[in-house]
């Protein structure tokens, strides 16, 4: 379990640590892994119930408090409008019920011990941030790119100038407690998308929100398609972290597979306790969890207990396994000269290189297509980059576009720009929720259980 | 004509307003693509002025809505509605589809099928009363394809 990174103290003695980080570091030096849900409920009652029920899981868990997708956009008067219709939103509306109430959601839970997360997915989250600062929150994730290309059609010029004023917001702290931000670079679409590129953007969010003032981040990986090479590009990840944030208090975050998630509960709870181990093995602080409901609706309270108690059981199991150290040590010694460390180092450095300003780099870079992500649709992302699930399961390249990757760093397939029908679109897309929900012999499979959807081709799409 | 490119027939494919989803629009250019048809995808997020703007711009044989966040049932009526009474699409023939997860808990009810309906959508595609919605959508276009245009 890594330790988590602590900067050279140059911070006056009367700030206040931030609550998220401390809890982690601790958990951390105790070898523990930090598990925490996604929960957003409209009702700020309801909301409070939620958290409540988290914080009393024995677990170490942290609390999180997800916004709606009215209040993403910035919509506060539909969020508002909904509620005073008792409209359940598919969260919680931050902004519309404001400090005041929101305060009281978490008065008596938020604590040192019990930290509380604003995750939003915001473009614009400047009015956002700062409704959750009076309402004394001091942790919430996002990133000009990460919030900006996947989820918005707001221009990149005008995320990275929103949240360069929202980290300077953080940066203020919260009644003299440092704020922390969470890049959710690693995650990016959720799947198909090669992970030196999910390791550099996440790498450089954090350098972002250290420019503008953040002194207390976490990087993150979302898990993908192959175990093996998703613990090489954590190891990667946790390297070029030491290297680019030394004088940054930063750990590690891990989310459970963000893309098409098995349907059965079987297959779910399979793909949750591989990336439980895969935290452990890693050297992840901080575990994300998805439940048996992602693939069907947002999760119940219970549903995200059930997930919280069995990533936790997974990862003292796993942690309790001596080969596991000795599998890190193996990857470790080589890590340097993976694929995945030499293309985010690649990718980190030409951004840097760019510009001294990291959000003028990054916009420069993703202007000429020198930063693409595959398969994704905003204006500003050149989307002729591609990448594919191979046969072994492995993501690669299928081609790089305009990157310009050294002839030497990137497997000698990519690049020739494959077609990729929509049927093998599909199947990429499904790739693990069919490797998960496939029946074996003994276990009840979705069309035994009375539902034949998995058969049917495009039923994955929702 | 021989020799003559055949024009393709072109498609407007949308997100809704407050909805971050893309995979399933970026699945569905790739299944229109290969029905023959010219996409124009709006990508997320997409506010319903810009809507009826590129539907304006482009005249496309129709428009196709996805939407997977639970608002569709909500967010799908005033698209449809925007679309339906816009003075400059009045001339214009086009057929409107939505569908995808529209409603919160996956499911979406009778009212709100009639609603959306009434807003001026042709056809409704969500597993509330289908059993494989996206079969039924490829057959739908079938239906609605201009006669001799589809590659």
């Amino acid at each position: 379990m890594t330790q988590t990174h602590e900067r050279r103290d140059s911070e006056p003695s009367d700030r206040r640590r931030n609550r998220l980080e401390s809890f982690v570091s601790e958990r951390a030096r105790a070898g523990v892994l930090v598990v925490q849900p996604r929960m957003g409920f409209t009702d700020p009652g309801k909301m409070r119930a939620g958290l409540t029920a988290v914080f009393t899981l024995p677990p170490s868990t942290v609390g999180t408090l997800t916004v709606d997708s009215y209040t993403r956009v910035n919509d506060h008067r539909r969020a508002a409008r909904a509620i005073s219709r008792g409209e359940e939103l598919n969260g919680y509306p931050l902004v519309a019920h404001g400090a005041s109430t929101t305060r009281q959601v978490v008065e008596g839970l938020l604590s040192e011990d019990f930290p509380v997360q604003v995750r939003h997915g915001s473009a614009l989250p400047q009015q956002l941030v700062k409704v959750m600062v009076a309402a004394g929150l001091d942790a919430t994730e996002g990133g000009p790119v990460s919030y900006c290309l996947p989820y918005s059609r707001v221009r990149l010029r005008d995320s990275i100038d929103d949240w360069a004023r929202t980290c300077r917001i953080l940066a203020e702290g919260e009644r003299g407690r440092a704020c922390h931000l969470e890049s959710f670079g690693g995650c990016m679409l959720g799947q198909l998308c090669p992970p030196s590129l999910l390791v550099a953007l996440t790498v450089l969010e954090c350098l972002f929100a250290r420019q503008h003032g953040v002194r207390s981040v976490s990087v993150s990986y979302a898990q993908q398609t192959h175990s093996g090479q998703d613990l090489t590009a954590l190891l990667a990840l946790r390297e070029l972290a030491g290297d680019y944030l030394s004088d940054t208090s930063w750990h590690l975050v891990l989310y459970t597979f963000m893309g098409l998630f098995p349907r059965t509960p079987r297959g779910a709870r399979a793909i949750l306790r591989g990336s439980a181990r895969l935290a452990v093995t890693g050297g992840a602080d901080r575990l994300i969890v998805k439940t048996t409901a992602e693939a069907h609706r947002i999760p119940s309270v219970a549903e995200n207990l059930a997930a919280l108690r069995i990533a936790d059981d997974e990862a003292r199991k796993h942690a309790a396994n001596p080969v596991v150290l000795a599998g890190r040590a193996t990857s470790l010694a080589d890590i340097r000269d993976s694929d995945v460390y030499r293309q985010a180092r690649f990718l980190i450095d030409l951004v840097c290189d760019l510009h001294a300003d990291v959000g003028e780099g990054l916009l420069r870079a993703f202007e000429r297509g020198l930063l693409d992500v595959p398969y994704c649709l905003h204006p500003d992302n050149r989307n002729a980059a591609r990448c594919a699930v191979g046969a072994d399961g492995r993501l690669r390249w299928a081609d790089t576009g305009a990157i310009p990757f050294p002839r030497n760093m990137v497997d000698a397939m990519a690049g020739v720009g494959e077609r990729v029908g929509s049927r093998d679109l599909l199947r990429m897309l499904a790739y693990n929720q069919n490797r998960f929900d496939s029946p074996r012999s003994g276990e009840p499979s979705v069309s035994e259980l009375g539902n034949d959807r998995s058969r049917r081709p495009f039923t994955a799409l929702y | 004509m021989f020799g003559a490119r055949l024009q393709r027939p072109r498609v407007v494919l949308s997100g809704l307003p407050s909805d971050s989803h893309s995979w399933n629009l970026v699945l569905l250019e790739s299944i229109l693509t290969e029905q023959g048809y010219d996409v124009v995808n709006l990508g997320v997020c997409v506010p319903t002025p810009e809507l009826v703007e590129q539907t304006r711009r482009h005249l496309p044989c129709g428009v196709v809505i996805s939407s997977v966040n639970g608002n569709g049932h909500r967010d799908g009526v005033i698209a449809a509605e925007a679309l339906r009474r816009d003075a400059d699409l009045h001339g214009h023939r086009f057929w409107m589809v939505i569908g995808g997860k529209l409603g919160i808990d996956g499911n979406v009810d009778r009212s709100s099928l009639t609603r959306l309906a009434q807003a001026g959508f042709d056809a409704v595609f969500c597993d509330a009363d289908r059993v494989d919605p996206i079969a039924d959508f490829l057959e739908y276009l079938r239906s609605a394809s201009p006669a001799g245009l589809v590659a």
